[in-house]
């Protein structure tokens, strides 16, 4: 059974959905652990998400690629689109320590997933963005290992 | 996305979600789910047991409503999510609004 699959998302908040029915779909058809579909939804909502609001300058039609590995101690979940320029290593971390009344309700996806990621790596090639996220199955990290 | 409202004996309003806080589940319910938040008294149950996703949009309704009713001096607290949304509330700073037990005993604790 293959361990990798890549799935390939018009820039449309529509397509999220069904990207992430397949990716769950192949997640279970490969019996893995409820935190490596959780951390993948999670991935592919949050970074198509962000790319097709924030990515680009034009209305023409894009295409967001996400590649998910299965390994038996990792998942690894890489994401390339040709949007901006964006590092989500330099994005600001939000103050959720602050008082409620004073915390601004956005700016949570990218941390979540750098909180829930073991190791995050983006780099720039060729006019596009590959951020790459790897996340233990084996080592429980901010709980999320199992259900 | 499924949201049960109902309004518990002690007044308390009981909201129950059931399914994925992801972008298309946010969307279905998020009019109804601010509307519930602002019955009097501001006194909120939100049932989390049936959601088995959430993300930033779901985390920004919650943290919104929380707001909103802290603003009018009330209190919202969310009860029984599932470790992964469990995780997911803890690491966005929600982990103090999570509570754990009935929703008899939780409620009563809200009056």
């Amino acid at each position: 059974m293959e361990n990798c699959v890549k799935l390939r998302i018009k820039s449309a908040f529509s397509e999220i959905p069904a990207a992430n029915e397949a990716a769950s779909r192949w997640l279970a058809e490969r019996a893995a652990p409820a935190a490596a579909d959780y951390f993948t939804n999670l991935a592919i909502e949050e970074l198509v998400t962000n790319c097709i609001k924030y990515g680009y300058d034009d209305s023409a039609e894009h295409f967001i690629e996400v590649e998910v590995k299965l390994c038996p101690d990792e998942l690894v979940v890489t994401v390339t689109d040709d949007g901006r320029p964006f590092n989500p290593l330099e994005a600001p971390e939000p103050d959720i320590a602050l008082p409620v009344a004073d915390r601004p309700v956005g700016g949570l996806g990218i941390h979540l997933l750098r909180r829930m990621s073991d190791r995050m790596d983006y780099a720039r090639s060729d006019g596009k963005n590959l951020l790459t996220l790897r996340k233990s199955l084996t080592v429980e990290k901010t709980g999320a290992t199992k259900p | 996305m499924n949201l049960e409202f109902c309004k518990l004996p002690n007044d308390v309003s009981r909201i129950k979600l059931d399914g994925s806080l992801d972008v298309a589940g946010v969307g279905a319910v998020e009019t109804r789910f601010y509307e519930h938040c602002s019955a009097n008294p501001p006194r909120v149950l939100v049932d989390l047991a049936g959601v088995a996703f959430i993300g930033s949009l779901g985390i920004r309704m919650l943290l919104q409503a929380i707001k909103t009713i802290s603003t009018r001096g009330g209190r919202l607290v969310l009860l029984n999510p599932g470790r992964i949304v469990d995780s997911a509330l803890d690491i966005s700073g929600l982990g103090q609004y999570v509570v754990r037990g009935t929703e008899a005993e939780v409620s009563a604790s809200l009056v």
